[in-house]
């Protein structure tokens, strides 16, 4: 038994599956045993809509507050904004906004890498 | 010998993953390697001992069972079960346990490598 | 113990994008993950594998890049092993 660390990457949009939220509620779940794994949560391709500011979240606003409060990094890759058309203005505060061969760094420096 | 953790979150007849998941685990015990699943969303549809479906030889709980007699530890997450009217996983192949996402942050802290279908 | 990109069609691309900048990555291609067109790989030092099975009962033997190995789940466990897996499946 050790402590991991582990990136969650999130790659599908908000509503039409499920996905959105359920990555969060085990990205929070996977820093709940006696280990205390580390987690930072990556939104990748048609993941990177959720981070768009109007989007509604009721359902996620309590893990993302958990995971903020335990210093998880919410990540959205520059590139995948770019290709969705959406503007770094528009996306909501709590991610930040980092560059693929940031994401490549995380990924590459994490023990699991989780996709959802 | 590698501990191979695996998170399942599709379920059986409409999806490959759950056929990859038991492939993969069942060469991986074949060669020595340890085996624990987690079942989540979806996931927890594939053990069921009521399948039926006479396309198919070999049933998705079927396959479970068979990686559950050679010692994989699997486990439902038990939200995912109930929300789906499953009860506790009273229907469930023997050995497939519910429990929680504390067990799934268990099996990460146990394991070597992680696969996720 | 390089980087294993398991690479399904969903999300794939996502993870195809990342391996570009890893110099050590290796992909496998499974499940619908063998109708990815892997030949953007062809000249790199990127190493790509396919499940076999997979690949043969879709009927794509002649048509995946001629540098693509086909491995079994066997192999597939070996590499699994000896390596940290990147999921994208």
């Amino acid at each position: 038994m050790a402590q991991k660390n582990v990136v969650v990457t999130m790659n599908q949009a908000p509503y039409g599956s499920i996905y959105y939220t359920e990555g969060l509620r085990a990205a929070v779940g996977v820093t709940s045993g006696v280990d205390e794994n580390k987690v930072a949560v990556v939104y990748l391709g048609d993941g990177a809509y959720f981070t768009i500011l109007g989007v509604d979240r009721k359902d996620t606003d309590r893990y993302i507050g958990t995971l903020r409060k335990q210093g998880s990094r919410l990540v959205v890759e520059r590139e995948s904004l770019k290709e969705k058309g959406i503007k770094e203005r528009e996306v909501a505060p709590e991610f930040e906004i980092v560059s693929r061969k940031e994401v490549f760094e995380l990924i590459n420096g994490a023990d699991f890498v989780i996709d959802f | 010998m590698a501990k191979i953790g695996f998170l399942l979150t599709l379920g059986p007849f409409q999806f490959e993953n759950w056929e990859t998941a038991y492939k993969i685990a069942k060469a991986a015990i074949d060669k020595g390697h340890e085996v624990k699943m987690f079942y989540y969303l979806d996931g927890v549809y594939n053990p069921i001992k009521y399948q039926t479906f006479p396309d198919m030889a070999t049933l998705p709980k079927d396959r479970f069972a068979e990686l559950v007699g050679k010692g994989a530890k699997i486990i439902a997450c038990g939200i995912c079960v109930n929300a789906r009217g499953l009860e506790k996983g009273k229907d469930y192949i023997e050995g497939v346990v519910v429990g929680g996402l504390p067990d799934f942050a268990e099996i990460v802290s146990d394991v070597d490598k992680l696969i996720t279908l | 113990m390089g980087n294993l990109y398991l690479v399904n069609k969903s999300y794939g691309e996502n993870g195809l994008k990342l391996a570009k900048l890893d110099k050590e990555a290796q992909v496998v291609l499974i499940q619908d993950g063998v109708y990815v067109d892997a030949r953007r790989f062809l000249g790199s030092k990127v190493k790509v594998y396919a499940v076999r099975d997979d690949v043969l009962k879709r009927g794509l033997t002649d048509r995946i890049a001629n540098d693509v190995e086909f491995i079994d789940y066997n192999e597939l466990v070996d590499l699994i092993v000896g390596n940290k897996v990147i999921n994208f499946a």
